[in-house]
């Protein structure tokens, strides 16, 4: 595996992250063509993220760069992330459900989304989870390539598996027929 | 809706459901042609749900038995049961996964599968989660035309989205690599 750059930090993320976070996370959706389908509030991922009861779990990636200023000074700025939180298989437990996994296209290439997957598999083992689930648009060749490669598994073209939503207007009938 | 029949009640589990709930989990599983790939252990299965690190939430549905010869008393059983966890969604926020959810084959087309799914949405409400998503194997054509039925997508169908997974070996390689 290639190491990373020397400006290159992954680290948890904390809720100062948030806000770019939340851009990285509106340009992925970009690119899968459905960034209409983002309704995520800035004060919501927080709150959600390091509130009470959170619901996901960050890692961050931080380039450092020298200021535009001349300074001499660092400037740190993200450029990627995974989001994931605990799930749980009934096949074989303790999993973990990695919702977003993303670099930004000027950084790509260097290692980074390899270093990332690197850090959860290793949270993974340390939380004894034996399974790690995501989905991947199908058009998306060059990251199923790289999943493949890690030794991941269509169970959608292996196992038959199709995922669904209820969205929330439909939530909402349910609950109150 | 239909009401649930005499003597059904649906209700939060608890540690002492496990055992039959993995019951009912290996008979779902039968069904799905997959029992093999069931390596929960009951021990496991009553940590992760009720232990310190909790990853899932039960739903049973409950029938009342005949009673017991002279002493008036009913024998309860399992018939049925949902198990989900929150999950996040970076464009919607606050999401439930429904992990399985099963009514044993005696007990169906009386409302149950219904009264699971209204329990999870009431859940789902309370929590202000505005997502509920699951799996479902593409030949269950019952299945998914119950889901389908009370507003359920395939988004597999729909946005092309797949289901990968990354077992516990290739984990452990990605870790170390």
């Amino acid at each position: 595996m290639s190491k990373l750059a020397d400006s290159i930090v992954i680290r948890k993320g904390t809720v100062d992250d948030c806000e770019s976070t939340l851009q990285l996370i509106k340009e992925l959706a970009e690119y899968e063509n459905m960034s209409s389908q983002v309704k995520l509030t800035l004060a919501q991922f927080k709150e959600d993220g390091f509130g009470k009861d959170p619901y996901y779990q960050l890692l961050v990636v931080e380039n450092c760069h020298p200021s535009d200023s001349g300074t001499g000074e660092k400037m740190t700025k993200l450029i990627g992330y995974a989001l994931y939180f605990k799930k749980y298989s009934t096949f074989e437990g303790r999993s973990i459900y990695l919702e977003d996994i993303y670099v930004t296209p000027a950084f790509r290439k260097q290692g980074i989304g390899m270093s990332l997957l690197k850090n959860l598999a290793q949270l993974a083992i340390s939380e004894k989870c034996v399974r790690i689930d995501f989905c991947v648009l199908s058009w998306n060749k060059s990251a199923i390539d790289f999943y493949e490669k890690l030794g991941a598994v269509d169970i959608t073209k292996l196992e038959d598996w199709h995922y669904f939503r209820i969205f929330n207007e439909q939530i909402k009938k349910l609950a109150s027929c | 809706m239909s009401k649930l029949p005499n003597g059904v009640v649906i209700r939060k589990g608890v540690t002492d459901d496990c055992e039959e709930v993995l019951r009912l989990v290996k008979e779902l599983s039968e069904y799905e042609n997959m029992l093999p790939d069931v390596k929960l252990t009951l021990d496991q299965f009553r940590e992760d749900g009720f232990g310190d690190n909790l990853y899932f939430q039960l739903l049973v549905a409950e029938k009342c038995g005949s009673s017991d010869s002279g002493t008036g008393e009913e024998k309860a059983k399992l018939i049925g049961y949902a198990l989900y966890f929150k999950k996040y969604s970076t464009f919607e926020g606050r999401s439930i996964y429904l992990e399985n959810l099963y009514v044993a084959l005696a007990f169906r087309k009386q409302g149950i599968g219904f009264a699971l799914f209204k329990n999870l949405a009431k859940v789902a409400v309370s929590e202000k989660c505005a997502r509920i998503e699951f799996c479902c194997l593409s030949w269950n054509k019952m299945a998914i035309d119950f889901y389908e039925k009370i507003g359920a997508v395939d988004i597999t169908k729909q946005e092309n989205w797949h289901c990968f997974k990354i077992l516990d070996e290739e984990i452990r390689m990605l870790a170390s690599c």
